[in-house]
């Protein structure tokens, strides 16, 4: 069977057809997110303090849905992943960037796709977000010229995680969907905890008599 | 089970994970067949033979020459700079080996296939197929043979331009087969007359 897809890849559609395909993309991307309520800092912050792990299974079930699809359709002679483009990886300044993006991401509770979300909705917290976030743009751009030869370092090509180990691409699609699976259990646990626990501090609920003893 | 997906999450994980052993099962298979020119069909993975031809006389190394045919064509006759794909491994030993015998692809760079006529159905080597930027050569190694290596016939040269364009091709296959280029343009244009019949031979008009 003829791969059907990337279809950008196949059917050739010239950049105006894929601008107009990321336009549409990004509009649905950010009306979902907004939906699942992402465009909220509360609930983003949920992860991190523990009271509310919606981002994680969410995320995690975009992950593992796309993947199992992806590789599967993959095999099934549908889609030519080679065509399918992966970002090279520069190990050092990715690490790096990875710890500045959390920092930023614990401090101001948004990640860029989520901020942009909130700004569309008029959150002002998103909007200060935003600012910073084009801050670090512009200071980058004037100090490129000294971080250019970190910023290049540890080049290792195009990397995914069975070549780099050596294992069948199925054999990692069937691990990361166990950890998925692993980790919606684990959370849920958590949230019951944390919803029993604030049912048992609620001065509402002692007072309606609700309060396990 | 409830207690660890709730109500829902019972079917949807069961789903997931029947979905993701398929996925492992199927892998175990190896890697889908691809039919060479439809695995890299964008335009820009297409390069001609003029083209190609003259990334080689340019000297440039920001690409590799892979040919996919089999062995006993390849001693008969390939591109210049090609390596037959006998000698592209998987394998880090078979790598190093080839690499000893100086018959070492760099894949990390741009690679450029071909095959006999470029129709063929070809399954790729692995190693190849991780590589983002292939190309393939437009005709194959008949096409090569073609534009590069075919006898350039002169004559019937209505212009300057069709002139130069032989002259440059001819100069093109000879460099490939080894060659001195032949001399054979024919400049059908009348001799250019002067203007000013009157005026000294070397003198600089406008001064």
């Amino acid at each position: 069977m003829e791969p059907l897809a990337p279809i950008s890849k196949i059917a050739e559609w010239g950049p105006n057809g894929l601008i107009v395909a990321a336009g549409l993309l990004g509009v649905g991307f950010g009306f979902v997110l907004e939906r699942a309520g992402f465009g909220n800092a509360k609930t983003l912050a949920g992860q991190w303090y523990g009271y509310n792990f919606a981002v994680l299974r969410v995320m995690f079930t975009a992950i593992v849905v796309a993947m199992v699809g992806l590789f599967g359709l993959h095999y099934l002679g549908v889609v030519d992943l080679s065509l399918v483009y992966v970002n090279e990886t520069f190990i050092w300044p990715q690490l790096v960037g990875g710890l500045i993006f959390g920092m930023g991401f614990a401090i101001g509770q948004y990640c860029p796709g989520t901020a942009v979300v909130a700004c569309a909705t008029g959150k002002i917290d998103a909007m200060v977000f935003m600012g910073g976030f084009f801050l670090g743009l512009i200071l980058f751009f004037f100090s490129y010229d000294g971080l250019e030869k970190f910023y290049l370092s540890g080049d290792m090509g195009r990397v995914l995680v069975p070549d780099w180990l050596g294992i069948p691409a199925g054999v990692v699609v069937f691990l990361v969907v166990a950890i998925a699976l692993g980790a919606f259990a684990l959370t849920h646990v958590l949230d019951r905890r944390f919803a029993a626990k604030q049912l048992h501090r609620s001065p509402r609920a002692e007072s309606r008599g609700e309060v396990a003893s | 089970m409830k207690k660890l997906f709730g109500k829902h999450g019972i079917t949807f994980a069961v789903v997931l994970l029947v979905a993701g052993a398929a996925v492992a099962a199927l892998s175990f298979r190896g890697e889908p067949k691809r039919r060479l020119h439809k695995g890299v069909s964008q335009k820009t993975s297409v390069v001609k033979p003029a083209e190609l031809a003259s990334w080689i006389i340019e000297g440039r190394r920001d690409f590799a020459i892979i040919d996919l045919r089999d062995p006993d064509d390849f001693k008969k006759g390939h591109v210049r700079e090609a390596v037959n794909c006998g000698h592209c491994h998987d394998s880090a030993t078979e790598g190093r080996k080839a690499s000893q015998e100086n018959l070492f692809v760099d894949l990390s760079k741009k690679l450029v296939l071909y095959t006999e006529t470029g129709e063929e159905t070809v399954e790729l080597p692995r190693a190849l197929t991780k590589n983002p930027r292939l190309y393939t050569l437009q005709g194959g190694y008949a096409g090569w043979e073609k534009e590069v290596l075919a006898p350039v016939s002169f004559g019937g040269e209505t212009d300057q331009e069709q002139v130069y364009a032989k002259q440059r091709q001819e100069a093109v296959r000879a460099f490939f087969a080894g060659e001195r280029a032949q001399q054979k343009a024919v400049l059908p244009i009348a001799p250019i007359k002067r203007q000013n019949a009157n005026q000294p031979a070397g003198a600089r008009e406008g001064c």
